[in-house]
Order: C-alpha cells, then sequence, then structure tokens
C-alpha cells in the first residue's frame, strides 16, 4: 500500500540539485505553458535532465487527460486500462506545473496500481497583487463542479473542508452560489496556512479572503485549522482525525467536501486523503486558469516520496 | 429588547442556512396579488422566473404541502384544495457533475433518472404523509386501497405499509446510487424514474382518496438553469407531456441560459406548452408599456409588499407591533389580503417606512451640502468668478438660497453659461431656461460634488424610496440596505419595544449603510459564477467609466451612467453576448430601451443601452438613475471587458480628454 513516506523541504534550488537526481525519472509536468519563474525552473530542470518527460494536460470539459497529446478519458485513466501510457521509470510528478485536477488523477492512477512516485513543489518568491490587498493569480474557469469519481449529493448532511490562499473570490465564489448556500452549508473548517511559505504572506492571504471570512463568521458551525502552508503531511492527518470525527448515525457515513482552494502543499495532503478515502470524499473544484506572471521568484524547494508501506 | 440585539439577531437570520422542512408557514409574507398567480389555480405548466434574491423558491414553498399541510398548523385554510404543488430542489452541483464524461450517456442516463426518481418518490410520500397528518382519512383511504401498497411494494419490494419505513428505504436507494456512481457500476441501481413514480401513484392517489379526487398535481423544479442541458431537456419532455392531472412546471433565474428541447424531436413553446410568471409582477411591480424585459415601475403596491417583509422579519423577532392592523398573522394569513389592500393601511405603512428611513428631497440635500464650510466655500468661490455680479448679491444668493446657489456653481462652469442669466436669476427669478436648468442639474450638482471632493459627502442615497429605487424591489437588497442603516445607529442603549420606538435613521447613517451595502454586493461579483471575475471586471470599469464623467468639472450633461455599444445590427461576438446575458441574469447590468442621446452625432445600430444595477451605485458614487447614454464603438467595449488595466487605464484617460475637447466645443442650452 502507497502513503507518503518522506518530505523535505531545500531552502533554495542550488540545495535541491545538489542533493536529488532526476535524470533516473520520469518527468510528469505541464510543460507546454510556463506561467512564472518558478515553473519554468522547475519544466527546463526535468526537460533537460529527466529519462524521460510527460506533458499533462486535464481537459475539464472533456473530463479527460491529455499526456503527450494523447487524450484519454478520466474513467479510462483511473480505471487503468490499455490507454493508460507505460510508465518507463519512477515517475516523479511536477506539482508546481500542474494543476489540482491533474494531481488528484495522478495520485489515484498511482495508488491503484501501488507504483512509487516522487513529486516536487517549488515555492515563489512573492506573488504581486493586482492591487491593495488583491491578488489576481487566475482567470474564471469553469465554475464549482465535482471531480470525478468524488461525487456526491451536498443536499446531504456534509461537512466542507476549504484551504484559503490568496484568492477570496473563490472561496465567496462557493459561499455566494445558490447551489451550495441553499439547503445551506452546515457545517465548514477553513485550512488557514500558517506559517505561510515567507512571513507577511498569512497577512496578505487574510486580508483577501476578509470577505469571505465574515461571511462565514455567521456561520453557526465553523472552525479555523491553523497549518504549515508547505506540509501536506500535516493536512493528511488533521482530514483523518476529521474522518474519524464523522457522524455514522443511520449506518451512512457522512462525507467531507474537500474544496483545494489554497497553496499546492496543503492541496497535496488533501488530493492524497481523497484518495485514501474516496468513500467519504467529494471533492469540488472551479477550474481556474493561471495567468502568466502570477508569481516572481524562486524560493523553497519541496520534495516528497510516496512509496509501499506494507 | 436592545436594539443591538436585535441587530444581531437578524444579521445571523440574513446568513441563516435552511433546515430540512421546506415549510414557509408563518415566515412567508403573503403578496396582495396572491390570488392572480395563486399557483394552485393555474392550470398550464409555468415558468417562474426573477432575479436572483427576489423570493421564487420561498414563493413556490408557500404554495407546496409543506406549507399548505404544515403539521405546525391548527388548522387548513380551506377544506378542500383544487392542487397539490410538490417541491423539488434538485441536487443540482451533483448532477451537473454526473452529466460529464465520467460516465457513458446511458449511465448518465440512469444515474439521473434513478436519483431523480427516487428524490421525486421521497417528495411524493412527504406530500401523503403531510396531507394526512390533516386529513387522516387519505391514508386511511390508501390503507384500504387494493392498488396503492402494492404498487408501493413493486418500486421498494417492501411490504411495509408505513411512510417512514418507505422514505427510510429511499434513503437507502440514494445512498447506494450515490456509492454506485464512484465506480461507475449500475448493476445495483435501483429501478425508478421520475415520471414513471407520478403516473404510476398520482392517478391511485387521485382515484382513492376521496379528498383528492379531481385534485391536480403539479410538480415545479427549482433551479432549472442549473440542470445539464441533457437533464433540461428530460424535464422539458415532461412540461410537453403536461395534463390536467399531472403538470411539470419549473423556475429559474431571469435572463439565464436555457434548452427549449426536449429529449424527443419536439420543442415546447410559450402559449404552447407553458405560462411565463414573473416574480416582479407577483409582488407588485407594474410592467412598463413597450420597454424591455425586465424594467419595471416600483409603484405604491410594490413599496408596500417589500415594506411589509422588512417589517415581518422585525416583528418575528419579537418587536411589537403598534401599527394597526399590522402584525405577522396579518401579513403571512391569506384572509387578510383586503384589509392590507386597503388604502388607509397602505398609507401606515409607507408612514412608518418613512419614519424610519426619513428622505430628503433633492433642494434639501442641496442646503444641507451647504451648510459644510467646504461645500459653501467652493460655490462662493465658483460664483465670484462672474466679474458682472456684485458680491454682496452673490453673499445674499448663497445665504438666502442656499440650494439654487448650490446648483448654480454646478452651471456656471458649464461653458454656454452666462453670467447675466445668473444674475436675473439672482433678482428676478430669471427665464424660464435658467430656471429649467436649474432643475436639470440639481441632482447632478449633488453627484458632482460627491465624486470630486472626497471631503465631501452629501447623503444622496438616503430614504426609503430612494432604498426602493436603489434595491428595484429585490427583497435581499432593500433589506440589506435597510439592516445596513439601522447598523449605523449607536445601538449600544437603545430600547426597543414596538416598532415605533425604533428611532429614524439619519440621513447619514442610511447614506453610510446604502454606500456599505452596494460595496459588499460589488465585492460579490467575482463569486457569481462562472464568470465571476469578468463580470467584476467589467461592473468595475463601467463604474470607473461613470465617475469619471461624473466627476468632470464641466458638466454638459446630466448623469451618464448607460451605455450603448455602436455595431451592426446590435449584434455582439459570443464572447460580448455571454457575458452581457451574464450580467443580465446576475442583475450587475440591466438593458434599457435605448434613450435619444442630444450628443449624439451617429446613427446606433444597437438598440439597447445597458447601465449598471442601481444597487452598484453607491459604491461607486454615481447616478442610480436612468440619466444618459455614453457610445462606444464595439472595440472600446471590448476593451473594457478584456483589456488588461494598463491599457484600460489609458484607454478611459484618452476617453475622458476627448470628451472634455466635446464639450468645450460644444453647446446644449
Amino acid at each position: 500500500m502507497l502513503d507518503l513516506v518522506h518530505y523535505s523541504t531545500f531552502s533554495n534550488k542550488e540545495k535541491f540539485l545538489h542533493k536529488i537526481d532526476v535524470s533516473s525519472h520520469l518527468a510528469i509536468c505541464h510543460s507546454s505553458i510556463e506561467i512564472d519563474d518558478r515553473t519554468s525552473w522547475g519544466i527546463e530542470i526535468l526537460s533537460n535532465n529527466a529519462k524521460n518527460v510527460w506533458d499533462v494536460f486535464y481537459d475539464a470539459r472533456k473530463q479527460s487527460l491529455k499526456i503527450n497529446n494523447q487524450s484519454i478519458s478520466i474513467r479510462d485513466f483511473v480505471q487503468n486500462t490499455e490507454k493508460n501510457p507505460v510508465i518507463t521509470a519512477k515517475p516523479l510528478i511536477d506539482a508546481t506545473s500542474l494543476s489540482y485536477p491533474e494531481l488528484q488523477y495522478l495520485f489515484y492512477w498511482f495508488n491503484k496500481i501501488g507504483e512509487p512516485f516522487d513529486l516536487l513543489y517549488v515555492e515563489p518568491e512573492g506573488y504581486s497583487p493586482s492591487s491593495r490587498d488583491k491578488f489576481t493569480l487566475s482567470e474564471d474557469g469553469l465554475g464549482l463542479v465535482q471531480l470525478s469519481p468524488f461525487l456526491g449529493r451536498i443536499q446531504n448532511n456534509i461537512i466542507y473542508i476549504i484551504s484559503i490562499g490568496f484568492e477570496g473570490h473563490r472561496v465567496e465564489g462557493l459561499l455566494n452560489n445558490d447551489e451550495y448556500s441553499n439547503p445551506g452549508i452546515q457545517e465548514i473548517k477553513l485550512i488557514v496556512g500558517v506559517p505561510a511559505f515567507k512571513a507577511g504572506f498569512d497577512r496578505d492571504s487574510l486580508k483577501a479572503n476578509i470577505s469571505a471570512l465574515t461571511q462565514i463568521k455567521q456561520m453557526s458551525s465553523r472552525e479555523v485549522y491553523i497549518a504549515p502552508a508547505n506540509n501536506p503531511w500535516v493536512i493528511i492527518k488533521y482530514l483523518n482525525k476529521v474522518l474519524k470525527s464523522l457522524d455514522k448515525r443511520d449506518g451512512y457515513r457522512q462525507k467531507l467536501s474537500l474544496i483545494p482552494f489554497g497553496t499546492k502543499p496543503v492541496a497535496i495532503g488533501m488530493a492524497w486523503f481523497a484518495v485514501k478515502n474516496q468513500e467519504n470524499t467529494i471533492v469540488t473544484y472551479d477550474h481556474v486558469k493561471n495567468i502568466q506572471g502570477r508569481s516572481k521568484g524562486i524560493g523553497k524547494v519541496h520534495f516528497a516520496q510516496f512509496d509501499n508501506i506494507d | 429588547m436592545k436594539l443591538i440585539k436585535l441587530l444581531n439577531t437578524l444579521g445571523a437570520t440574513r446568513t441563516e442556512q435552511q433546515h430540512f422542512s421546506y415549510s414557509v408557514y408563518k415566515k412567508f409574507v403573503v403578496p396582495l396579488a396572491l390570488a392572480q398567480y395563486d399557483l394552485r389555480e393555474m392550470g398550464h405548466s409555468i415558468i417562474l422566473q426573477g432575479s436572483r434574491g427576489c423570493g421564487k423558491t420561498t414563493f413556490i414553498r408557500y404554495f407546496s404541502h409543506w406549507t399548505q399541510f404544515d403539521k405546525k398548523r391548527s388548522s387548513l385554510e380551506s377544506d378542500s384544495v383544487n392542487s397539490v404543488i410538490l417541491y423539488w430542489k434538485p441536487d443540482t452541483a451533483f448532477f451537473r457533475s454526473i452529466s460529464y464524461g465520467w460516465l457513458q450517456e446511458d449511465e448518465a442516463f440512469q444515474f439521473f433518472m434513478v436519483i431523480a426518481g427516487l428524490e421525486i418518490f421521497e417528495e411524493l410520500l412527504s406530500a401523503v404523509d403531510n396531507m394526512s397528518h390533516h386529513w387522516p382519512e387519505i391514508i386511511n383511504e390508501l390503507e384500504r386501497s387494493t392498488e396503492f401498497w402494492p404498487s408501493i411494494k413493486l418500486i421498494t419490494g417492501l411490504n411495509d405499509r408505513d411512510i417512514c419505513s418507505q422514505l427510510q428505504w429511499v434513503k437507502k436507494q440514494l445512498y447506494i446510487a450515490e456509492t454506485a456512481i464512484q465506480g461507475p457500476n449500475t448493476s445495483e441501481l435501483t429501478s425508478i424514474s421520475p415520471s414513471a413514480i407520478l403516473k404510476l401513484l398520482v392517478p391511485i392517489i387521485q382515484r382513492e382518496c376521496s379528498r383528492l379526487n379531481n385534485v391536480r398535481f403539479s410538480i415545479y423544479v427549482d433551479e432549472f438553469e442549473n440542470l445539464s442541458e441533457q437533464q433540461q431537456k428530460i424535464i422539458n419532455g415532461y412540461r410537453k407531456g403536461s395534463d390536467a392531472t399531472l403538470t411539470w412546471n419549473v423556475a429559474h433565474k431571469r435572463f439565464a441560459k436555457i434548452v427549449n428541447k426536449t429529449d424527443g424531436i419536439e420543442q415546447i413553446t410559450e402559449t404552447d406548452d407553458f405560462r411565463n410568471l414573473y416574480m416582479e409582477e407577483i409582488y407588485g411591480a407594474e410592467k412598463r408599456s413597450q420597454s424591455y424585459e425586465g424594467i419595471y415601475d416600483y409603484g405604491a403596491n410594490s413599496q408596500v409588499f417589500t415594506s411589509e417583509v422588512f417589517l415581518h422579519g422585525l416583528l418575528s423577532e419579537g418587536i411589537a407591533s403598534d401599527i394597526e392592523g399590522l402584525s405577522c398573522e396579518t401579513l403571512t394569513d391569506l384572509e387578510h389580503i383586503n384589509y392590507r389592500q386597503q388604502k388607509e393601511y397602505q398609507e401606515r405603512i409607507l408612514k412608518l417606512m418613512r419614519k424610519l428611513f426619513p428622505e430628503p428631497q433633492v433642494p434639501e440635500l442641496a442646503t444641507i451640502s451647504m451648510q459644510q464650510k467646504g461645500v459653501k466655500n467652493l460655490v462662493e468661490k465658483q460664483l465670484l468668478k462672474s466679474k458682472i455680479i456684485p458680491v454682496e448679491t452673490i453673499n445674499e444668493f448663497i445665504k438666502k438660497r442656499p440650494s439654487d446657489a448650490f446648483v448654480s456653481w454646478c452651471i456656471s462652469q458649464q461653458k454656454t453659461f452666462k453670467p447675466e442669466q445668473l444674475l436675473d436669476f439672482i433678482n428676478n427669478g430669471g427665464a424660464t431656461a435658467f430656471k429649467e436648468r436649474v432643475r436639470t442639474y440639481s441632482m447632478t450638482a449633488l453627484l458632482n460634488m460627491n465624486a470630486r471632493f472626497n471631503y465631501v459627502e452629501i447623503p444622496i442615497y438616503s430614504g426609503f424610496e430612494r432604498f426602493i429605487a436603489l434595491s428595484q424591489s429585490n427583497i435581499r437588497h432593500f433589506i440589506e440596505l435597510c439592516y445596513q442603516s439601522l447598523s449605523q445607529l449607536d445601538s449600544e442603549g437603545i430600547e426597543l419595544n414596538t416598532l415605533n420606538n425604533i428611532p429614524s435613521v439619519s440621513y447619514e447613517q442610511m447614506h453610510q449603510g446604502a454606500i456599505e451595502t452596494s460595496k459588499s454586493f460589488i465585492g460579490k461579483i467575482n463569486g457569481f459564477e462562472p464568470s465571476g471575475q469578468k463580470l467584476s471586471l467589467l461592473v468595475n470599469r463601467l463604474g470607473i467609466l461613470f465617475q469619471s464623467y461624473q466627476r468632470q468639472a464641466v458638466q454638459s450633461e446630466p448623469e451618464k451612467v448607460s451605455i450603448v455599444v455602436k455595431s451592426v445590427y446590435g449584434e455582439f461576438p459570443e464572447e460580448i453576448d455571454s457575458l452581457l446575458e451574464s450580467a443580465k441574469c446576475w442583475r450587475v447590468l440591466i438593458q434599457d430601451e435605448i434613450t435619444r442621446d442630444r450628443s449624439a452625432k451617429t446613427v446606433v445600430s444597437s438598440s439597447s443601452q445597458f447601465r449598471l444595477g442601481p444597487i452598484c451605485s453607491p459604491g461607486f458614487k454615481i447616478s442610480y438613475r436612468k440619466g444618459r447614454t455614453i457610445q462606444l464603438t464595439l472595440e472600446e467595449f471590448t476593451n473594457l471587458c478584456f483589456a488588461n488595466n494598463i491599457l484600460f487605464q489609458k484607454w478611459l484617460n484618452d476617453h475622458i480628454e476627448s470628451e472634455q475637447e466635446i464639450v468645450e466645443q460644444g453647446a446644449l442650452f
């Protein structure tokens, strides 16, 4: 059985390159678009050094993955049909360039086939606000949609777990969405990234989400969970704790609805938890489109290993 | 009760989440025109439309069995019914997700049919349960029926002859379906469909229950626009097949994009297959003749109703009514509609609202603003530039007729201004043209002063009627305006017992409340899915554009707060069209019939104009009235919608600059 077995953080890219050899890996990234400095760096390192490279892109409208220009439906992909590509070396997932759905499906597949893999994530040096207290890091996407196969009826009594980042409008989009606000969000848990990637990011994140937080404050059952912004371990542990507390009355277990709007490491924790607890988890994502130049510089580099624990 | 406690409770209620029961018993303020729009009396399939927050859902729930047969009722409104209303709010977030590529087409169809069928079965069983509570003979007759329970057994396989066990079965099957979809695996799904379940059971209920013999069953599908295209087509097929015993109806946001095709080869069309009902008309607004769809006059009936909804909130929280004839009971009970239509009663309601939220008229606002030293100095300095008018005359004019002096400040900055006309106006009342000009530019002057000088805050958004104009009878916005205004009071020490105890809110407090409501609304636009960010950008840029016009020193025309986009035959590219449709649906833009623009030099092919929803006005310090238009080319409008901030700012600067040149060259009066 696969699990997250190792997670290390390097203070800069040089230290990462000194310690980790990517030349024997099958790099999996979204190489066709270089959004910002860190993404470009990651793609360059992987393209030039990895044994093989897969360019992966998720098409939310078609619910399919494009791997090196070959389209495969999500259903075929997660069911591991013969349409899936052949893994030629140990996979190294570039979480910096890949979006949440792409990570979610890769995790699902590797977990299903018991394929150990590594993961790389690069923090930015900073984000540029588009105006005071407002960060425009992405454009409108498809809107809130549940990610198959993590589906479930939201009219049931479910617990929403939302990680927040710099884009308060994404949380507001959920809170003001009639589909969610009626019948209503009975229980909500917010994951706030503290400590943040850098001092001051946590303050920026709270300021960007102030309007959503004000709305959530009015709700009767809400909780704020403070967790490091760059540590998926803590998130997995927290979600497991919440899972144990779920209402199991009438033989039907309550579900968790995961909404990953926060940092990528937190999203990695959520995605891995969802894979391990599919029956109890709904995953909802808004499929926003990242915009060019959303961050600046290259910060710390994270490296994770998912391996068999049996 | 302390005002602060009331505000806290109201604050919680405004965000209160819905609970399981759909009943709005004692919570629904009955509209005066209810008889005309009684859903139980409708002989056709209905589409109920209205903007977000106008009360569509509450309206349907009022007529549904959840409210009409609420178990908390001690007696029913009537001893017989013509129709039973079922309410189905599909879990659209889930349904839309199952319609994508995860499932094959046949599986998506099967899952939708099973889950929808189970939910509608649950709704029908709940209706039988609620009706039997008040009319026990229903369950007794069904017990004796040789068809009802055997038919139920056919569906569920259960021998239990009680509703509770059957509902538990539904719950279990929904759980199985929800789990099976993750496979996906259709082999464990039960066999059920929405239409079949009703076609099987409704005729039996109608036949076997003496009270329901000739009773029509109507099912209302709420938030229809959020279902996928294919799911809408399936429901449309049911709507097409509606008959005298069973009708399918839908409710959706006005201007939402919906499908008119069925899942067969047919289409559904108005008159033949359905009738439209509009919430604004139900709540008393009057449609303007030959005006664009969705444009209404919010007359006395509409104003009274909106006020009653607000007052009902206060009464429900324990504030006693000292207004003759006003109580929770009179507002929520059908019996009292005639009374509520009486002029005297309506005047009492409006009088109370005008007392709580007093409204300064425009001349009064101008007079108030002149009490601010900064404003008076600005006016004095400007008027003294007219060399032919003696200083004493100007000073006397400002002292004796501050409102006229204030408007003259604005007019005197126009290129066409002639000091002798002002002198004549001061000394002799002036010619009609100047008097007319003072009347025309009074609001413009107030808006201009507010927009240009940050230290000036003239309370132009205050007052009950202005709240009605700002909210356009949208109940959610109106209540928010009232609530935010009351929140400005120093609530700590104020004790309330009765409605008349509530102190009047000052002009400044209402103005502040309106600005906060507006800013909060504007801030939420980027969450209006799926184009929230684009809508937010459009609204903010239009707000900045209108504000730029309004802060110009020379106001050639009053209040330019609408745009006309010049395009061939009024056609727009798909991207623009879709954004405008979304903006109309979320009510952030309002489409008006075109008004003649005095400055128009070219023929405009576009047949309509757009302005911001009035609730956005206080946030941008712009006019909430219809105003005059700004003409934009399609290229300019496209840039306004999509260009980056640097390009937009450059365009705005150039545009305003060229506009100023035109103003300086032209002569309006």
